[in-house]
């Protein structure tokens, strides 16, 4: 076996608990090798930890060799030399990345380079000479991070360190960068620490993958075996929380037969229509006067019981439209209607809203920092004097067991809540108004595959036992095709296509469906075998 | 450049709005003609006084021929002295100027570098001596500041004059007084804005780019830091004229500042909204030039600035 | 609040203590202000050889000067209290109004604010002295209200405008809640910390004016009598008896100094969180 390029033996990292045990790999040359694990696991430090970039106060332990040079990482100091050079980083939020107040030349020219044009062209940023000129804030955020990695490659590095650089991004966008980065580094002999949580990435790009969960390595391998017959009990479940085609329609983590499944097929008879939107129009005014259609005569119906997946990219119109239904924000055309009956937003009444209700993306952004888990369900009867006051306690209570929320954690803040647990309960809290439609704008975009996996199988029983309508928004096109019904495509304010999604997934017709159906980073072929396997354990 | 001109014209309009107020500010004060001619005299003497004062007329025209006279430099006149307003004014002038300079020069001076000093040291005892100095400092009225100045170096020690202009070292004790409390909002202003930079992700890209310490600090630290430090600089010029009105009292010196209080304890009125005017129009020049100088210095502010502009 | 940093048990030790001063000033008084004792003029304090009838000794009338202090601290604390939390809640209410309401109400009190920030807060406080009676109490206080209004205004009204564009505050909407009610239950608890912590850090300031007012002569006027009054009177004898200055500044300082590290500390951990 040839040499290494990278070794790390032993390495801890600790701030006031250790965070990372005993890490220790190799990279090779030429070699994608991908670290996943999911929020909190440890991977964005440990990469830091390789060149010296732990925030103060973080205790390090370990060596790390690099050719034959050994160093002490206790020492930030001694990998520091390395940066850039030998080995350089690129991070997760391309629009922070940049100095706002320097061209995008001047990024470039501080790291010696002069011939900035020819290195963003080799990024994929074929208008170099003009983009030269530009500030950060005048560029997208996948133009961002091409600037960014135009930077961490200036100096010829050996190894790039990439620390979930398309996760802001769109999918589109992401399959652009990452396609071109894994030209430039075959090209270049380069090595990649690619850190992602999403499975997908790594079965496409990276050659080998780790897994790491609390701070520890549990499994290891090349990234076809491990994602095809994962070893370790975390693996299996992180694998079996990944929606697939052949998980649609199915809870993804009970073995229980679904109850949603029973629903989804008695979905095919008509119910009534809960809303429909019909030519809706969003105008902004951008800040140079002119206007422009966000939303550009959009019409969507929702049925009883069934759920439309909204799915588009980020500034697709797809929320703007998700929220002139619940009068968020206003329509300047076409009109909103429940149950067959036109609301105005302007006027809003009482009924309307107990009719709709939202799921935001951010749990803990969308509940009041300083009131109970149990208080805040309790609000909306409050507000819609819903039952006996004496009772409401005990009402709001059995919505948030009803999203399976442990009663210990009633009377706790959101702030003591994890993710999941936050989301259930602005679940419960919208469904205090027994809504005859839910709005679920991303609402699972923020969380890790596992808790995510729970959340889409509670939407999933709860469509089942009340039958509410789900207008599911999200832009990842997995987790809409294990779920929905119907998916409407949506492109620069309009919908470009609608169907029944297995239609839409299996002949997409529109050539921008197609492009997005491409841009999914592909999971290989499991068997159900290996998956009822996985549940049984 | 079209922004600026909007922006002059903002500044325009408050400007008016400031000549209204301090109109206002004349107006009510009452009838001059009673509070500044003597009970006994006759009818007719205060419809002199009106007439020449041009108080009988309807107080539109009165805030018309007030504006006019202002743009002719006429700030009214000073009912305790008959003197022109402005005159008095411009004559305390130098004295108050040639404390004001010294004063913003030693408290940048002072307070910039202290305040980078402590963030880049963060949590260490330098950083915690700074911070516990600036609220101090920021504690100490500058009247009890100057006083106890006076005491130590004049009254225990003997070394400066207590009062008045003798020589270079009476600016010290003045200087000092007005100085050391504006130093300490420099330094703490720098220290956050400078913390607030050292924690941007930028750093983390520049650092991970294997750019040195010092060479960041000159790229990306100093520039980022120049927007804040232009904001307080506008604001801190309202605080100078106010710190020279406590510093020549105390000190008793001949200046502008002291000249307001006196205005303000015998009702010049003339004389106290001269002096609003003229330290609300610097004021107003202080903020118009700041915000021309973010554009200067931050592109994004530019370009939400021309999109503005088309709007 | 176990991990309270020494010094800032001491300050809140401190503020308790002149609060108790202040509000059993006339108790605790060992002479009626006004007494003039003209056979004791200059007397020092004990603690530089004073005699123990006067503890803090007297000034140029041979008034007792713990007496005067009590009296000063009562007079300095009550107006800046009061002024302070009036200029909180004034600034406060219309920065909440600018914030909810757009159209006319932004537009107005936007003109308010940016008007304020032209005008220096000593100057203008200046300015309505000359026009207002000035030795009344009401007045004075009136005038300390104003002062530091807008920037309460400013902070509720960035506070507000940034709530109203957050998920929580959509989440109450699209719950139904009344406007009122999001403003008053929902977005009004959340920044009260803010605000609060805003009121520690201003208050010294607010206590700076009244007394730099006083000590100019333009603020509390005698036979009345503040710290700012106090300093103001002995500044005269800083030579023959420094002790009527050095003792109400040491009283100044003591209390702004006490709240400002309080307030700071408050204001560290509420960032934190």
């Amino acid at each position: 076996m040839i040499h290494p390029l990278l070794t790390v033996q032993g390495m801890d990292i600790a701030f006031t608990e250790r965070v990372c045990a005993d890490i220790g790999f190799e990279l090779h040359r030429g070699e994608w090798l991908g670290l996943v694990g999911e929020s909190g696991s440890g991977k964005s430090l440990t990469c830091r930890g390789l060149i010296g970039l732990l925030p103060e106060g973080a205790q390090v332990t370990g060596q790390m060799t690099y050719g034959d040079r050994v160093f002490d990482l206790s020492n930030p100091q001694a990998p520091a030399r390395l940066r850039g050079v030998e080995i350089a980083m690129i991070f997760q939020d391309p629009m922070s990345a940049l100095d706002p107040l320097m061209t995008v030349e001047g990024h470039l020219k501080l790291r010696g380079r002069a011939d900035g044009a020819d290195l963003l062209r080799q990024v994929g940023l074929p208008d170099g000479e003009n983009l030269l000129k530009s500030f950060p804030h005048q560029l997208s955020g996948g133009q961002c991070q091409r600037v960014a990695l135009a930077c961490a490659l200036a100096r010829h590095p050996k190894i790039l360190i990439a620390d979930e650089p398309t996760t802001a991004l769109d999918v589109t966008v992401q399959a652009g960068i990452l396609r071109k980065l894994r030209q430039l580094t075959d090209k270049q002999g380069m090595s990649v620490l690619f850190v992602t949580h999403d499975l997908g990435v790594v079965s496409e790009h990276c050659d080998r993958v780790m897994v790491m969960n609390a701070g520890r390595i549990v499994e290891r391998g090349t990234a076809q075996d491990v994602l095809r017959a994962p070893k370790a009990g975390y693996t299996q479940n992180l694998l079996r929380a990944i929606p697939t085609p052949a998980t649609r329609g199915r809870r993804l983590m009970s073995a229980t037969p679904s109850e949603g499944e029973m629903s989804a097929a008695s979905l095919r008879q008509p119910a009534e229509v809960a809303l429909s939107l019909k030519h809706i129009r969003v105008t902004y005014q951008r800040p140079n006067g002119q206007r422009v259609n966000a939303v550009d005569g959009v019409s969507l119906s929702l049925r009883s019981g069934e759920i439309l997946g909204l799915v588009g990219e980020s500034g697709s119109g797809k929320s703007t439209v998700a929220k002139t239904a619940v009068g968020l924000v206003h329509a300047d055309g076409g009109s909103v209607e429940l149950a067959g009956r036109p609301v105005d937003w302007h006027r809003p009444q009482a009924e309307w809203r107990r009719a709709v209700q939202y799921i935001f993306q951010d749990p803990l952004g969308a509940m009041d920092p300083l009131s109970r888990i149990l208080d805040q369900v309790r609000t909306p009867l409050d507000i819609h004097d819903i039952g006996q006051r004496r009772d409401r306690a005990v009402m709001a209570g059995k919505r948030l067991a009803e999203a399976r929320l442990d009663p210990a954690l009633h009377r706790k803040k959101p702030r003591m809540l994890s993710g999941g647990q936050r989301q259930r309960a602005t679940i419960a809290r919208a469904l205090a108004l027994s809504p005859k439609v839910l709005i679920c704008d991303e609402s699972v975009s923020a969380l890790d595959v596992s808790v995510r996996a729970h959340i889409l199988d509670l939407l999933m029983d709860l469509r089942a036992q009340t039958g509410v309508a789900i207008l599911f928004i999200s832009h990842d096109l997995s987790v809409i095709h294990h779920l929905c019904d119907r998916v409407a495509v949506m492109r620069g304010g309009r919908i470009v296509e609608e169907g029944d999604t297995a239609e839409v997934f299996a002949t997409p017709q529109h050539d921008y469906t197609r492009a997005l159906l491409a841009a999914i980073p592909k999971m290989p072929e499991r068997d159900i075998g290996t998956l009822l396997q996985g549940e049984s354990a | 450049m079209n922004w600026i001109l909007l922006r002059t014209g903002r500044a325009l309009l408050t400007l008016l709005l400031l000549i209204g107020f301090s109109f206002f500010v004349l107006s009510i004060s009452g009838d001059p003609a009673l509070s500044h001619l003597s009970a006994d005299v006759d009818a007719s003497a205060i419809d002199a006084f009106r007439r020449k004062w041009g108080l009988d007329l309807p107080l539109w025209q009165q805030f018309f021929i007030y504006v006019r006279g202002l743009f002719h430099g006429d700030f009214g006149m000073s009912y305790a002295t008959g003197r022109p307003a402005l005159e008095q004014i411009m004559a305390g002038m130098p004295v108050t100027v040639s404390l004001m300079l010294p004063t913003i020069f030693a408290a940048i001076g002072l307070g910039l570098p202290l305040g980078a000093f402590a963030a880049m040291r963060r949590g260490s005892t330098a950083d915690r001596l700074t911070i516990t100095l600036s609220v101090l400092a920021l504690a100490v009225p500058n009247f009890l500041l100057g006083l106890m100045l006076m005491y130590v170096f004049s009254v225990h020690l003997g070394w400066i004059e207590p009062s008045g202009i003798v020589d270079w070292r009476s600016y010290l004790m003045p200087v000092a007084t007005m100085a050391l409390p504006m130093a300490a909002i420099f330094a703490r202003f720098t220290r956050s804005a400078m913390l607030e930079i050292l924690s941007h992700p930028m750093l983390d890209t520049a650092r991970a780019g294997g750019l040195q310490p010092g060479r960041i600090k000159r790229a990306h630290v100093l520039p980022n830091i120049a927007v804040p430090l232009v904001t307080i600089t506008a604001l801190e010029f309202g605080h100078l004229f106010t710190a020279a009105v406590v510093a020549e009292s105390v000190f008793g010196w001949p200046g502008t500042g002291r000249l307001l209080i006196d205005s303000v304890a015998s009702r010049d009125f003339a004389v106290v909204q001269a002096i609003l005017l003229l330290t609300g129009t610097t004021m107003i020049l202080a903020n118009l030039l700041a915000d021309i100088a973010y554009g200067a210095i931050d592109p994004r502010v530019r370009d939400q600035r021309r999109r503005r502009v088309k709007a | 609040m176990k991990h309270m940093p020494p010094l800032i048990r001491i300050s809140f030790g401190a503020v308790i203590l002149l609060a108790f001063c202040a509000v059993f000033a006339g108790v605790l008084a060992p002479y009626p202000t006004d007494e003039l004792d003209l056979l004791n003029r200059f007397a020092p304090p004990v603690f530089i050889g004073g005699s123990a009838d006067h503890l803090l000794g007297t000034d140029s009338l041979g008034r007792d000067l713990l007496s005067m202090v009590l009296r000063g601290i009562q007079v300095s604390l009550t107006v800046a209290v009061i002024g302070t939390i009036g200029g909180a809640i004034l600034g406060t209410t219309l920065g909440l109004l600018s914030a909810w309401f757009e159209g006319w109400v932004e537009a107005v009190i936007g003109i308010m604010i940016d008007f304020q920030a032209t005008i220096p807060n000593l100057i203008l406080a200046l300015a309505l002295l000359t026009i207002l009676p000035q030795a009344n109490l009401l007045v004075f206080i009136l005038v300390m209200t104003v002062y530091g209004w807008e920037r309460y205004a400013r902070l509720a009204r960035a506070l507000c405008l940034q709530a109203k564009g957050q998920a929580y505050v959509q989440a109450q909407q699209v719950l139904g809640a009344s406007a009122a009610r999001i403003v008053l239950r929902t977005i009004l608890p959340n920044f009260m910390a803010v605000i609060v912590v805003n009121m520690s850090i201003n208050f010294p300031s607010t206590i700076l004016l009244e007394t730099t007012l006083s000590f100019l002569g333009i603020g509390i006027q005698p036979p009345d009598t503040s710290l700012g009054v106090l300093i103001g009177q002995g500044r005269e004898q800083l030579y023959n008896a420094p002790w009527t200055v050095l003792v109400p500044g040491a009283v100044i300082l003591v209390a702004t100094i006490a709240i400002s590290l309080i307030g700071d500390w408050a204001r560290d951990r509420i960032e934190m969180e």
